[in-house]
């Protein structure tokens, strides 16, 4: 277990010391600590030991507890050293209260988060002054109101106690004023020079741009400064995307960017697109696919989904028919699709394989039968030629202008595109360079295998000119102390985006003002607020002398807009009023840009479709569908979320296909060697992890691990995929070797088997199969699936009278979760975790079983399916290698790949999620158990926690069928450390050591609605409080893209739940346990096509 | 009746006598006390009690550690969250069982030939029972509200929720420990008399003394003493039946696919019995050798405790049977998934090695030889505790480890502090056990003397019949 695990601390020291320049080692005094982390091991030790508590606990078997109490305290100590603001006392209350705020009452705003740069529009939770959620705004079209993982972890990342906190210079703690006028390294006289010569040398690197204020200060900047350079670092961009546009109509429209209309779309073909997932219109493009799947007795349509792809997203896992192969040979079954499509001009791979052929032909069939619904979509993976034949398909059949829609670009780019890092390392090398400033980008660490950028930038920080200055200035700006900000001389704090005022557009350009909800923590600046610095000494000359020419955010979003055709948005006649209403509302009316009208086709664009290529065996390098490309590695929600599909949290592995795996001879958690061209390029040695329904003969590792200076939770997570990618082949590459190396490492699941082990737990069929089948099942009476008939002698729950269902005093809370809606992308997990202020536990403990999590969703894998789409009765899961039997062992049945059959192919596995939460069962077996009755039932249904009276036997978790109970091992949750306390939900107790807990069905927004009903003095006759059906929203429920989760009274017969449960594909999950849980599940339904069954 | 009937007793009717004849009443009251009063502690008991205290060490330690830092330094995890505390708990349990059954039932059914092992067989009860009585307080996430578990009047009006196994766990584990702790100290008055008579050291006399609680062997106090000592046992004897059936009702409550069956009570009676006498036997073994007392532990004694433990065996196997028919009978997916699991699964090993042990190996005791031979009794005797440990990790660990959701099977890995506490609580019963041979008689002194007075006594004809 733990032992097994290899230390990583041998990671840490990033570049080989010896390499020092002599030229510096002459002791000038001012060099002193850069001199040092130039040559000295003992120093690196240093750095990587900074803080030598949490260094020597790492290894120790409770490490990650004790390094978060450790956190704790650093902070605690931090904040006596005036870097932290401590939260006011107060003790008397408001003389004047402050507008809307009533102590208790949360309040929420509207604002956005940048994910991917663009905006993701969102409510925050405020209470008394302090974010504790994020939610959806249901007004921005990127949301619909519903919210993802990543967006909703930013929570806690504004509460990291690892956040830079205050400037550092050269490794000390200086100042804002330093920063310009320090006599010796302060930039003040370098921005004058640059200013001079019209910025020649001066270089700002920045992530992607959709911010409308900061985008015309830095083009007004790049205007007036002709000689600077604006270098975008995005580690995983749309470069593909772009040239693909390019390609197909021509280079003037390289920067169209499609809007699709999944609402229109009735059958898909993804080109390995995860657009579920991996899209800044993802949420959107969840919910509208979704619907067009949404079954119900009345509505049985829908849509189709093909996928081809070579890792198993959740997009795939969505698909009807799923093609895995390597990613190489995807332009292949692209290209049969085309021409089968009506594309004759396409070249065509002459090696299609029969189930390539026979799935490019039944899709190709299927969306020239639905010209003008169908819809084609590439991955950012795949090359530009497989971009430009979904827009060719697309155009042909009609689909533009229905299924997708092109707008101009959203993001704002510069003028001249240089986008090699490369290129900027010999600039710098070379003397070109005359000033670097780097914002949010990592490039020390996200950045091709073949540029060592961290070597180039150190030299370039440490160059000392003629005079004893440091010749040329690096500046890095970001909420971390990161790889980059240790070889800059200067790191400005940033502020983070909960902080601070911004304007950002969405995938379709609607623009939102970003409000801050909190004051600055520490001493952070906006973005923005620093561009507009360094624009205030280069280009005009600071206003005020005195405040070292800072605007605030506030003021330059303002100003940006009112100089802007505002009026032209609203028909307001008043600025403040288009403001005060933009900002109420989460977008600016009217900012989305009109689809273009032309965009057909370039003349000859197909023809000159290069022909495919690749081979041997493959690597593909994914963004991971949490820490993205690194960037949130030391978020620990986002860490100890479960990867969807193979439920590894806290590393990354590679991934391969069960033939694969066997044909290399390795298993899960054996360590293998990555190398690619013939050993030029050496990767690190990564664990394997088996993945059913991989592509065989490829593998797949996630980008953003193996990072050093993440922070404390991120360090020494994972392995780093980046040491392989090179900026030729950033998606996938070919000719890659997997050496397997002795020893092993552990990789910690949350699931157990991944294999239904032949028991009734997801059902699945086509509409047809599954209404058949339900109206089979005796007495499934829409009444009884309501809730089951009794047929126990013991009485009823008090409060039940017997023969009547439901006391009509009280509300019956009750669930209805929609497998055929569930995409896997664990939103409301995250959600779950925020609002009921959920611990993290740590690598070491999940691998124990220990996780907290109230919601999971569990993800079974399947073989083939049968011709109704269903999971043949008797299936023989084993083959399938699904079994991952957390802890090692392979189980009695279940066992681990390399057992048991040839394993089917990747193409048959079929995999199903289905959320977990806890069941409230009106016979709950847990209640039945507990010594001290800590967990009863309540009148309303609810199988209640009394955390107060937990003694921890642990008995109601061994008797949970559903296993939905989470033990306090220890002292999970971290009372210790300050900020984190700010974040918290006031309305959740926090637990303690020693106590069970669960899912409570949000039991803290139901009491909120009922107090609210009855202090509304609203009751119906029976005496019940009147709740309207959707007052009371679960956290899981509210974040939901795809709307999977419907909450609700269940005694009420016009409710939403109601009506869902008495649908007759309501199930209930292990009903021979006759436990009656008021949590039910809906059929997962397939819609294949005939000609591929 | 009297010597002559005795001594024409034939061979085949009594083959091995239960007390070497050679005794008289005034050499057994010597032999037996002197173990106590002799001033010179022996050298060997020194060693003996040195590394039993060690061990209680180890677990001063563990348990300091545990109520530190959780219950989270033991292997537990979900799902399978109970883990070594309640196979240890069931195990001790079940040992203390012996005591009572020995002392007790075989009282009231006058088999004389318990009289020599009673008294220790009882103490041995007593001290299991503390060791049992540690774990469910241990296991506990919050111990210090271990008194949650109890009916008390509080300001909250809260009672225990009557319908948890747990709650009757509690009742029944306590009243088990009250009966045994008195049964044991009435029936051992007589020889704090004794002893408090024969001291030859003033603290000595006083302490015995105050314990003997004014005995003068009259015949009033021997008439209610014999009345008193048969209720006792009168009270004892259901509790062998009942406590272990509640224990079992701790698994049988749950709805738990390998816990959920009607037969655990008498299979869980029979394990008690049958580990009960087995640990009897491997503390009596070295004991008799130790101290010269093979005149009044004789091989007779021994082998009737095989017997029993031959009987006790065959029932647990039949138990095992049946889980496995029921598994298979029942048509329950889980329930037979288990059983499957059980044989092939992940803890197979423990699995098979709980069938050798606790099957296999009392299979020899058919036969004559095996029954009388000393090593082989004690060798065998230490396997079935090994394997009666084995069963009850069977029964908790891997049923827990593969339920209904196969997304949540889970293994159970006992760390370092799961074996700390176990192996300190061994540390802990024989610290005890070593302080109980040296202050107090290890064997009924009293009893001995009726025996060698009047062996052939109105209880006799059902020894014959045994």
């Amino acid at each position: 277990m733990a032992e097994k695990c290899p230390s990583h601390s041998h990671q840490a020291a990033p570049a080989d010391p010896a390499g020092a320049p002599a030229a510096w080692s002459d002791g000038r005094r001012y060099w002193r600590s850069l001199d040092e982390m130039s040559g000295s091991k003992k120093f690196w030790d240093k750095v990587h030991r900074e803080f030598p508590r949490f260094a020597s606990v790492w290894t120790d078997d409770l490490s990650r507890r004790s390094f978060l109490k450790v956190m704790g305290a650093s902070v605690a100590l931090a904040g006596s050293a005036g870097c932290f603001k401590k939260p006011e006392q107060q003790i008397a209350p408001y003389v004047v209260q402050p507008e809307m705020m009533t102590p208790g009452i949360a309040l929420h705003f509207a604002t956005a988060l940048p994910i991917f740069g663009y905006a993701r529009g969102v409510l925050v939770r405020s209470d008394e002054g302090r974010p504790t959620k994020i939610e959806g705004n249901p007004n921005h079209p990127a949301s619909l109101g519903a919210t993802d993982a990543v967006t909703q972890a930013l929570l806690l990342e504004l509460y990291d106690p690892d956040r830079s906190q205050s400037v550092i210079n050269d490794g000390l703690v200086s100042t804002w004023d330093s920063f310009l006028t320090e006599p010796q390294t302060g930039v003040s006289g370098k921005l004058a020079d640059l200013k001079a010569s019209g910025g020649a040398g001066l270089v700002i690197m920045t992530g992607t741009i959709t911010s409308p204020t900061l985008g015309a200060t830095l083009a007004s900047l790049f205007q007036n400064l002709p000689k600077a350079r604006w270098f975008r670092h995005e580690p995983v961009g749309r470069d593909n995307t772009r040239a693909g546009a390019s390609m197909a109509f021509g280079p003037d429209r390289a920067n169209v960017q499609a809007v699709r209309q999944f609402d229109q779309a009735d059958v898909i073909v993804s080109l390995d697109s995860n657009f579920l997932l991996d899209d800044p219109a993802s949420l959107r493009y969840a919910r509208h696919f979704i619907d067009r799947r949404r079954v119900r007795d009345d509505r049985r349509a829908m849509n189709r989904l093909y996928a081809v792809e070579a890792v198993y997203s959740i997009t795939g896992s969505m698909a009807d028919h799923r093609l895995a192969i390597k990613p190489s040979r995807i332009e292949a079954v692209a290209r049969a699709i085309a021409q089968q499509a009506g594309l004759a001009e396409v070249a065509q791979a002459s090696d299609l394989t029969a189930a390539e052929s026979a799935f490019a032909k039944a899709a190709a069939a299927d969306l020239a039968a639905h010209s003008g619904s169908g819809l084609v979509v590439a991955g950012e993976s795949q090359p530009p030629v497989v971009h430009a034949l979904a827009h060719a398909i697309n155009d042909r059949l009609g689909n533009v202008g229905k299924t997708v829609n092109y707008i101009d670009s959203v993001e704002i780019m510069p003028s001249e595109p240089w986008e090699s890092l490369a290129d900027l390392a010999a600039a710098m090398d070379s003397g070109d360079v005359k000033m670097l400033v780097i914002f949010d980008a990592n490039p020390c660490y996200a950045k091709p295998a073949e540029v060592d950028f961290a070597a180039s930038l150190k030299k370039f920080s440490l160059a000392v000119g003629s005079d004893g200055k440091p010749q040329y200035v690096t500046v890095r700006h970001g909420l971390f102390e990161d790889e980059t900000s240790l070889f800059c001389q200067w790191h400005l704090p940033a502020t983070h985006p909960l902080e601070c005022w911004n304007d950002l557009r969405a995938f379709d350009a609607t623009v939102t003002f970003c409000q801050p909800l909190i004051s600055p923590l520490y001493d952070g600046r906006s973005t923005l607020e620093v561009a507009n610095l360094l624009y205030s000494r280069l280009v005009e000359p600071p206003a005020d002398a005195a405040v070292s020419g800072t605007a605030n955010g506030y003021d330059l979003v303002r100003a940006s807009w009112k100089n802007q055709q505002w009026k032209a948005l609203s028909a307001a006649t008043d600025f403040e009023i288009f403001w005060e209403t933009a900002l109420h509302d989460g977008v600016v009316p009217g900012t989305a840009f009109s689809p273009l009208g032309n965009v057909t086709l370039a003349p000859g664009a197909l023809g000159a479709l290069p022909t495919p290529a690749g081979g041997g065996m493959e690597l593909v390098f994914t963004p991971d569908p949490h820490i993205h490309d690194g960037r949130y590695c030391n978020n620990g929600w986002l860490q100890e979320l479960p990867k969807p599909l193979s439920k590894i949290c806290w590393d990354n592995a590679v991934f391969l296909s069960v033939a694969t795996a066997r044909k290399l001879g390795v298993n899960n958690d054996d360590l293998v060697h990555l190398s690619a061209g013939g050993k030029t390029l050496e990767g690190p040695t990564v664990a394997v992890w088996v993945l059913p329904g991989h592509a065989d003969d490829c593998a797949t590792i996630y980008l953003g691990y193996g990072r050093t200076r993440a922070g404390r939770v991120g360090n020494g997570t994972g392995f780093n995929a980046y040491a392989l990618r090179t900026a030729a082949a950033p998606n996938f590459m070919g000719n890659l070797t997997i050496t397997k190396q002795d020893g092993s490492y552990q990789l910690v699941t949350t699931q157990g088997s991944q294999s239904m082990e032949g028991r009734d737990l997801i059902r699945v069929g086509n509409p047809d199969y599954a209404y058949k089948s339900t109206a089979k099942d005796e007495g499934s009476s829409a009444a009884s699936r309501v809730s089951l008939p009794l047929i126990s002698m013991y009485p009823e729950t008090p409060g039940h009278d017997q023969g009547k269902q439901f006391d009509p005093q009280w509300q019956a809370w009750g669930m209805v979760i929609d497998n055929n809606a569930c995409i896997g992308c664990n939103a409301c997990v995250v959600a779950c975790q925020a609002e009921n202020n959920i611990p993290v536990v740590g690598k070491e403990q999940v691998g124990k079983g220990r996780e907290m999590h109230w919601l999971r969703i569990d993800t079974y894998f399947t073989g083939g399916l049968d011709a109704n789409g269903a999971v043949p009765q008797e299936v023989d899961n084993d083959a399938y290698g699904a079994s991952t039997n957390r802890g090692d062992h392979p189980g009695a049945q279940g066992s681990g790949p390399g057992h048991a059959g040839d394993g089917a192919a990747a193409t048959d596995v079929h995999a199903y999620f289905e959320p977990i939460v806890c069941m409230q069962c009106e016979k709950a077996p847990c209640e039945l158990v507990c010594p001290v009755e800590a967990t009863l039932h309540d009148q309303e249904g609810l199988n209640q926690m009394v955390y107060n009276r937990c003694v921890g036997t642990r008995y109601c978790s061994n008797n949970c069928p559903y296993k939905v109970r989470r033990f306090n091992f220890f002292q999970y949750a971290d009372t210790e450390t300050k900020s984190l306390a700010l974040g918290r939900n006031p309305d959740v107790t926090v637990r303690t050591r020693g106590v069970m807990e669960k899912c409570t069905y949000c039991v803290q927004r139901i009491s909120a609605a009922r107090i609210a009903a009855k202090k509304a003095d609203k009751y119906d006759d029976a005496g019940k409080p009147i709740i309207e059906d959707g007052t009371v929203v679960t956290a899981c429920q509210q974040v939901c893209p795809t709307k999977a989760i419907v909450f609700g009274d269940i005694s009420d017969t016009s409710s939403e739940v109601r009506k869902l449960k008495e649908e007759p594909l309501n199930y209930i999950l292990l009903e021979e346990v006759q436990a009656r849980p008021r949590t039910s599940y809906l059929w997962r339904l397939t819609n294949p096509n005939p000609e591929l069954v | 009746m009297n010597q002559d009937s005795r001594k024409l007793s034939p061979d085949s009717v009594l083959p091995i006598p239960v007390v070497d004849r050679t005794y008289t009443t005034a050499s057994v009251t010597d032999k037996i006390s002197s173990i106590v009063l002799t001033g010179k502690t022996p050298y060997q008991w020194m060693i003996g009690f040195g590394m039993a205290f060690t061990l209680l060490m180890v677990l001063m330690i563990a348990v300091a550690y545990l109520f530190l830092k959780g219950v989270g330094i033991w292997g537990i995890d979900i799902p399978v969250a109970w883990g070594f505390a309640i196979v240890n708990f069931v195990w001790w349990i079940g040992i203390g069982h012996a005591g009572t059954l020995i002392s007790a039932v075989l009282l009231l059914f006058r088999q004389e030939w318990r009289t020599s092992i009673n008294r220790s067989a009882e103490a041995m009860t007593l001290f299991a029972v503390a060791c049992a009585g540690l774990f469910p307080l241990l296991h506990m996430g919050r111990p210090w509200y271990f008194y949650w578990l109890l009916p008390y009047p509080n300001t909250m009006l809260l009672w225990p929720q009557w319908r948890s196994p747990l709650v009757w766990d509690c009742f029944a584990v306590g009243t088990y420990a009250t009966v045994s702790l008195l049964f044991w100290y009435v029936g051992l008055i007589p020889d704090l008399a004794t002893l408090r008579d024969r001291s030859t050291h003033p603290v000595g006399r006083v302490i015995y003394g105050a314990m003997a609680m004014g005995w003068r062997g009259g015949a009033l106090h021997w008439h209610r003493y014999e009345i008193a000592y048969l209720l006792l046992a009168g009270i004892a004897t259901p509790l062998v039946v009942s406590v272990h059936s509640v224990v079992s009702m701790d698994f049988t409550g749950g709805i738990v696919p390998g816990w959920h069956t009607t037969f655990f009570p008498p299979y869980f009676v029979a394990g008690a019995i049958f580990s009960g006498f087995a640990m009897v036997m491997t503390l009596a073994i070295p004991l008799r050798y130790a101290y010269g007392l093979e005149g009044l532990i004789t091989t007779r004694h021994l082998e009737n405790m095989a017997k029993v433990m031959l009987v006790t065996g065959l029932m647990v196997s039949y138990g095992y049977a049946c889980e496995v028919f029921f598994g298979w009978y029942s048509d329950d997916k889980t329930e037979w998934f288990v059983s499957l699991s059980r044989f092939f699964g992940p803890y197979k090993i423990v699995y098979w090695l709980l069938i050798f042990c606790n099957f296999l190996t009392p299979q020899s005791y058919w036969f004559r030889w095996c029954r009388r031979n000393v090593l082989w009794l004690f060798i065998t005797s230490i396997i079935v505790n090994v394997g009666m440990w084995t069963e009850r990790f069977v029964i908790i660990i891997t049923s827990l480890n593969r339920e209904f959701m196969p997304a949540m099977w889970g293994m159970y890995y006992p760390t370092i502090w799961d074996w700390a506490t176990y192996i300190g609580t061994i540390g802990l019963f024989m610290t005890l056990m070593f302080l109980f041979i040296r202050s107090l008689p290890m064997i009924a002194v009293a009893e001995m003397r009726q025996l060698v007075a009047e062996p052939a006594g109105g209880r006799k004809e059902h020894a014959e019949h045994h």
